[in-house]
């Protein structure tokens, strides 16, 4: 037995996370908001075609920093969230393996990215295929799934990367293959810094 | 030269004849990479048996304490479906009969260890 992805992803779909006055949404120990998908990739297309040379790597490194740092902070905040550890965790048998295989499911069911692990040696190396992910929307001619990218280092940090909050930064993600580039689906490596 | 990739492995395991269409699985039931015609199936809902299937088979086995198994075959009247691991994930053979499934075995048995390297 191991994490079943269809029963977490059909359990957690249905969940209805809720704004404050401010419009924020508090979950996971972090608080979460709820914007239109065209709104992140304009503003990341805007960006990068806004900057140039050495600012467009830097720019680039920042996006996939946002990402990371959200990724790890609100990863943290799931794996040990009441959701989590009453739909997932009894089904993992596989350790941390198998947390990330949880992680992923939740990060399909709530429509961040269809995605799932592809290959994984633990604690150095981990591959992510993603057939649908909001990025895959656009045509920008570059790979641009940067949220994929710091997010899939983030679950490896929270999963191998020593005790949270320490963990964070020890790998890093480069993006492969895109869909927004013509692939078939978006490939997404994680390896040690 | 540039390195293989996992899509041209499953293109030569398509080119075996019979061989309708290939499904690699994760697990978990993620379905991680598809080759050949799948018409109109659900592929999540494929995967997701795929991997009660993998379930099923291990729990078997460890009941009876057999070692990790190799290879499950499905024959039904218009289909024979062939699971083997491959990596740390489920390589699905869809074929609408068993008449090549020599074939299809040998070209499997020398194609895992190439493919096991992405899975």
């Amino acid at each position: 037995m191991t994490v079943q992805r269809d029963v977490v992803v059909k359990q957690l779909a249905d969940v209805r996370p809720l704004g404050n006055e401010e419009g924020l949404i508090p979950q996971f120990g972090v608080l979460i908001n709820n914007l239109p998908a065209n709104f992140w990739n304009l503003a990341t297309m805007r960006l990068l075609d806004a900057a140039q040379g050495e600012r467009r790597k830097e720019l680039e490194a920042a996006l996939v920093d946002c990402a990371h740092q959200c990724g790890y902070n609100t990863g943290y905040g799931i794996v040990n969230s009441e959701e989590f550890q009453s739909v997932v965790m009894p089904m993992v048998t596989e350790g941390a393996k198998d947390v990330l295989r949880g992680a992923y499911a939740v990060f399909t069911a709530w429509g961040w990215a269809k995605s799932g692990i592809a290959q994984i040696k633990e604690g150095e190396k981990m591959v992510i295929r993603a057939v649908d992910y909001y990025e895959a929307d656009e045509k920008p001619g570059y790979h641009m799934a940067y949220m994929i990218r710091g997010v899939s280092a983030a679950f490896f940090d929270i999963a191998y990367g020593g005790d949270y909050p320490n963990g964070l930064n020890t790998f890093d993600c480069e993006q492969t293959q895109g869909i927004e580039m013509g692939d078939k689906f978006g490939e997404f490596v994680v390896t040690k810094k | 030269m540039a390195a293989e990739s996992s899509t041209e492995v499953l293109q030569e395991i398509l080119n075996v004849p019979g061989i309708k269409a290939i499904v690699v699985v994760g697990r978990d039931g993620f379905v991680i990479e598809t080759a050949g015609s799948l018409g109109t199936m659900d592929l999540d809902t494929l995967g997701a048996s795929v991997a009660m299937l993998l379930n099923g088979a291990e729990s078997m086995g460890a009941e009876m304490q057999l070692s990790a198994f190799n290879t499950l075959t499905l024959e039904a009247a218009n289909a024979m479906i062939m699971c083997t691991p491959v990596g740390d994930a489920l390589l699905v053979i869809l074929a609408p009969d068993s008449k090549t499934l020599g074939m299809i075995r040998l070209q499997i048995k020398k194609t895992i260890p190439r493919l096991a390297s992405f899975f």
